[in-house]
């Protein structure tokens, strides 16, 4: 049938004029458990179905989508979508011109080992449960919280070059929260990740190599220390990044600004524009010698959640540089955009969230490359510094340049020894001095590709999982401690 | 004309084409929707090697450092799904995939 849907519409908007058009037909199943303080608190099961059309007629892009899935409803939304076009073309500024690209026949499906809808709900919430117990035993607890996600991606690209292909993508993620509140303070600890644990396209074996119930009492007693625990001081220091925050640092100020439609004004709604303007592109010193990054999208890469084998325009997975030896090399590109950096061929990073939604840059797997020291090795040579673990807040500004980030729980290092316990921890900086001030880079036995499940942008607003690479990191001279101090 | 054609792109007013499989009769690792028997999509490859170029293995250090998610899964599985497709109208609810109440990053 899915086929068959998106033939329909492929016929029709040729018919009414299209010279481009693609269709999304999208099966999307997803499965969301909370539960707080030894009870359920959200428990979700939803499935949604439909096609989206995508069109190019008189020059101008033209969308339209459906879940009435006859043929007279899918030709309605294909006509629907080309009389947009035809209506959009008498305001363009000029022709939309695609990039080549190969048609592609293709079926793919990312690897997973146990289907989690096949897991009984029961199960699911059974860990949570147990994990929720091991967080309450500790004294000084008071919310505690723990969560699971998954999400089964059913979805068929046919378009007007050629192409059909068959992608199912499996998402899972999990993760728990100890919340201590004394006084007027509230201290958490998160497990393995902030806001919602770790996600990856993956299956249940993800959340049981996470072992939730394993780390519950230790993330709790984390939570309850932090109250007694010094506050971060204020002033100018070195500082280590622990790999799951360096992830939301390389989102927030690389994976962001890199967005091709950012630079170039398609998109400003949700969060601003970007510093990164087309004339840097190979010129710009973004980060120290030792910084480099990709958006990697391709399986090799890992199971994250900018993994897949084509993009929502028919474009196979890519590996481009975005910053190589400190230069900044790349940006995230489409078959629309690609010619304005020079480009022959789109960099494969359309997707979109649903199939009533159109397509959009998106990262893909933005992730810094591991580099050469062992963890313990980069402690040992720093005398002066704060670790700084787990995303607890974030913020930059509208061009990605000026930023703040707080993290749950930070650590002193003192003459290449980690010492006491640090609550309150923040950074702030400008993106290019804070890349250009990164000395250290922890190796590959360090590296995890974290899974972003909640990155936001578009209007109406599309959220999608990205993944980011990253293994712990140190930076010279950052500015600490001005989020909260007195 | 839109496109910018080049060798072996195809003229986009050519009708798209479902090309049978190359090699009827291949046992597939994943039948995921029964439907889906019936079609006559190619299918270019049905088992793929995955080497992941870092290895994301634990290291569960004592503070918390780097604690991750750990093994990656080198082996596909078959799975079948034995649903099938319900011509009722679904939901329209805008699915997101992160639990309610998470800002956007």
């Amino acid at each position: 049938m899915m086929q068959d849907w998106a033939a329909w519409a492929i016929e029709t908007a040729k018919r009414r004029g299209a010279t481009y058009a693609d269709a999304r037909v999208m099966d999307i199943r997803q499965r969301e458990i909370g539960t707080k303080n030894g009870e359920v608190g959200t428990l979700v099961e939803s499935e949604t179905l439909g096609i989206g059309v995508r069109v190019i007629a008189g020059g101008a892009w033209g969308f339209a989508s459906t879940d009435r899935l006859t043929r007279e409803g899918v030709q309605a939304c294909a006509a629907e979508a080309v009389a947009i076009a035809k209506a959009s073309a008498l305001a363009k500024r000029a022709d939309v011109a695609l990039a080549p690209e190969q048609p592609h026949v293709d079926t793919w499906q990312n690897p997973f080992l146990k289907d989690p809808f096949r897991i009984p709900v029961e199960r699911q919430i059974a860990v949570l449960l147990a994990a929720d117990k091991e967080m309450m035993r500790v004294k000084g607890v008071t919310l505690a919280e723990g969560s699971m996600s998954f999400k089964r991606i059913d979805q068929l690209f046919v378009s007007s070059i050629g192409s059909v292909i068959h992608q199912v993508k499996m998402h899972s993620g999990a993760g728990i929260v100890a919340t201590s509140f004394a006084g007027t303070e509230i201290q958490k600890r998160s497990y393995p990740n902030s806001f919602g644990g770790q996600h990856a396209l993956q299956g249940y074996e993800l959340v049981e190599t996470l072992d939730l119930v394993g780390n519950a009492q230790r993330t709790a007693e984390e939570a309850v220390a932090l109250h007694s625990a010094a506050q971060c001081p204020e002033g100018t220091k070195t500082i280590i990044l622990g790999g799951s925050q360096l992830g939301l640092q390389i989102h927030e100020s690389i994976g962001h600004p890199i967005e091709l439609d950012r630079v170039l004004g398609q998109e400003a709604n949700f969060a601003g524009m970007s510093f990164l303007t087309i004339e840097k592109l190979r010129k710009l010193k973004y980060g120290s010698d030792i910084v480099n990054v990709v958006a990697d999208a391709r399986l090799e890469h890992g199971p994250g959640l900018g993994t897949f084998a084509y993009d929502d325009e028919g474009v196979p997975a890519q590996c481009t540089p975005i910053i190589t030896d400190g230069l900044f090399t790349g940006y995230l590109s489409n078959r629309e955009l690609a010619s304005a950096i020079g480009e022959t061929r789109s960099g494969g990073t359309m997707r979109t969230e649903s199939w009533n939604r159109l397509p959009m840059i998106r990262m893909t797997n933005i992730s810094i490359n591991p580099g050469t020291w062992s963890y313990d090795d980069l402690i040992a040579d720093t005398d002066d510094a704060i670790l700084m673990e787990t995303n607890r807040s974030w913020s930059i500004d509208d061009r990605r340049y000026h930023f703040q980030f707080s993290t749950e729980i930070g650590w002193e290092v003192k003459g290449g020894k980690l010492g006491r316990m640090i609550k309150n921890p923040s950074y702030s900086g400008i993106t290019t001095e804070f890349w250009n001030s990164c000395d250290a880079i922890c190796s590959r036995d360090h590296w995890t590709l974290w899974g972003t499940p909640n990155c936001g942008k578009g209007q109406p607003m599309q959220t999608m999982g990205t993944g980011h690479g990253a293994s712990p990191a140190r930076f010279r001279n950052i500015k600490v401690g001005v989020a909260f101090a007195k | 004309m839109i496109f910018l054609l080049h060798n072996r792109h195809h003229d986009s007013d050519e009708t798209p084409k479902f090309v049978p499989s190359a090699t009827p009769g291949t046992n597939f690792l994943f039948n995921t929707n029964e439907q889906f028997n019936k079609s006559a999509i190619a299918v270019t490859h049905s088992k793929q090697t995955t080497v992941f170029l870092f290895n994301t293995a634990e290291r569960m250090k004592r503070l918390n450092i780097a604690v991750t998610h750990s093994k990656s899964t080198t082996a596909q599985i078959s799975i079948q799904y034995k649903w099938t497709h319900r011509n009722t109208a679904s939901s329209s609810k805008k699915i997101a995939n992160s639990a309610p109440g998470i800002p956007r990053a």
